[in-house]
């Protein structure tokens, strides 16, 4: 994504257009992105209408931050450090276990396979087997914040490496670790589901 | 006199080295309203990272200068109680023994390695509505 | 090839960053091996599968998506509206603010606690044993930047 569409005005452009007072050219700015924010913000928090207020919320935020925006970097890196925070401090607040903060005991559960078939590659596919994209769902939701916001970029977002961590403000290495650990957990829920 | 001023300073030094300020914070961390107690300084915003709670309220904080093998007993909320002990170490580190314990039951026997200056937490045991978050450092 | 040198490329092709030499001799390796051949499938299927997910919530929204520019548009001027507020009544309110908080903290901040907040230098920390009669206890670790933690599960509450 290099910040232009088609026909487009670059990234640059529309922003110095709302700067200049033109909230139309931030609706633009905005129409090309929410889509793949809300697709980040969806796999960072889980559920759509928190994902919903998450993308609104940040694109506000950055509306009032854009000031602050340096011409020359990517607008959609610096928005997408502003969205994952919102996601991160969204995902906190639903508190989804009080008691204890971070449990991952579950994944060595036993998830009963109903049968062998193929992974699922569409959303169709987990229309059909609900129970997988449950579990599946609650595979990311026990990752920790940081690691869940590095594999929802990367393979969601489509995100590069050296991306992601600007995004996060941690280096490449963190980043892949990161995303080592958390296409494992991922990986073993889709192995033992599938193996009968 | 300079030969005394000197050996006065080695002598403070090694005093320093055999002696470790253990400090020790009870947090209550809950999801009771939405504040964090400013006299967290600067881990408040650590602690909002690191758990799903809401709240986080100092109940109390001790402080204690011990000796390398002198042991000292620290009340926590609740009936329990933690008794620390500074333990032989290299350097500028610092080992603490550490037994937390709920009455007669001994909830955790722990040894850990830490640099002057350094944190450990140790949360979990219930407390009212939230648990207890012992925020645990050592000079 | 081994398992173990294969497994290792997996993980790197699954990262595009596998030269074409080593992703030949690992294809090569993974036609004979069933274990490998499906690790590396599952791998594979990870990024599908969370796009799948998230593609499920994204079709269920999609309306509200679509509106995106109005919720935008209408939290702007809410914040305008905010911000548009006269500048005397902040500054007063500042001050009062002040004042309250100055009162409180002398009447009613505990004693124990008047000390300086946590300024930790460092969260290297290193467990050498962690014993306990009756609880489990785990180890937590989220990185340089973060104390370690011990956290205690009580038996009777797992």
């Amino acid at each position: 994504m290099n910040g232009r569409e088609k026909g487009g005005d670059p990234d640059d452009a529309l922003i110095r257009a709302t700067l200049a007072g033109d909230d139309g050219a931030f609706g633009e700015l905005m129409e090309r992105y929410k889509g793949r924010a809300f697709a980040v913000a969806v796999g960072i928090v889980g559920d759509g209408d928190a994902a919903l207020d998450v993308v609104q919320d940040s694109f506000i935020k950055a509306y009032y931050k854009l000031k602050e925006f340096r011409f020359g970097s990517n607008f959609y890196t610096w928005f997408y450090r502003l969205l994952v925070n919102q996601a991160i401090d969204r995902w906190r607040k639903v508190a989804r276990s009080a008691e204890v903060p971070f449990d991952e005991s579950w994944l060595s559960g036993d998830a009963s396979p109903p049968g062998a078939f193929a992974y699922p590659r569409t959303p169709e596919d987990f229309a059909r087997d609900r129970e997988l994209g449950d579990v599946l769902q609650r595979a990311v939701d026990s990752l920790p914040e940081y690691h869940r916001a590095v594999i929802v970029l990367r393979e969601v977002d489509g995100m590069a490496y050296d991306e992601i961590a600007k995004v996060l403000g941690c280096s490449v290495g963190t980043v892949m670790s990161r995303l080592h650990y958390a296409r494992g957990k991922l990986k073993e829920i889709l192995k033992s589901h599938r193996e009968g | 006199m300079l030969l005394l001023l000197s050996l006065l300073a080695v002598v403070r030094t090694a005093e320093a080295a055999d002696t470790v300020t253990v400090d020790v914070g009870a947090v209550y961390a809950s999801n009771e309203g939405a504040s964090i107690d400013p006299a967290l300084g600067t881990i408040r915003g650590k602690l909002r990272s690191m758990f799903n709670y809401t709240s986080y309220r100092m109940l109390d904080r001790k402080r204690l200068t011990l000796s390398v093998g002198e042991t000292g007993e620290f009340e926590l909320p609740g009936r329990r109680s933690m008794r620390a002990t500074p333990l032989r170490a290299r350097g500028g580190k610092v080992r603490l023994s550490i037994r937390i314990s709920d009455g007669p039951r001994n909830l955790l026997t722990t040894t850990l390695g830490l640099r002057r200056g350094g944190m450990v937490l140790v949360g979990g045991p219930t407390h009212q509505a939230g648990v207890l978050i012992l925020i645990i450092s050592a000079e | 090839m081994d398992c173990r040198a294969a497994l290792m490329n997996i993980e790197a092709k699954a990262d595009g960053l596998l030269p074409r030499e080593a992703e030949a001799k690992l294809a090569g390796h993974l036609a004979g091996c069933a274990a490998c051949a499906a690790e590396d499938a599952a791998i594979l299927a990870t990024g599908p599968a969370l796009r799948a997910l998230t593609g499920i919530r994204a079709m269920e929204k999609a309306p509200a998506l679509d509106a995106m520019w109005t919720r935008v548009r209408a939290g702007i001027e809410e914040s305008r509206e905010a911000r548009r507020r006269p500048s005397w009544i902040a500054r007063w309110a500042w001050v009062c603010a002040a004042v309250a908080l100055a009162v409180v903290a002398l009447l009613f901040y505990p004693a124990g606690t008047d000390r300086p907040p946590f300024h930790p230098s460092s969260f290297d920390v290193a467990v050498e044993e962690v014993e306990s009669e009756v609880a489990t206890v785990a180890l937590v670790d989220k990185g340089e930047d973060l104390p370690r933690v011990i956290w205690i599960i009580e038996d009777a509450k797992t």
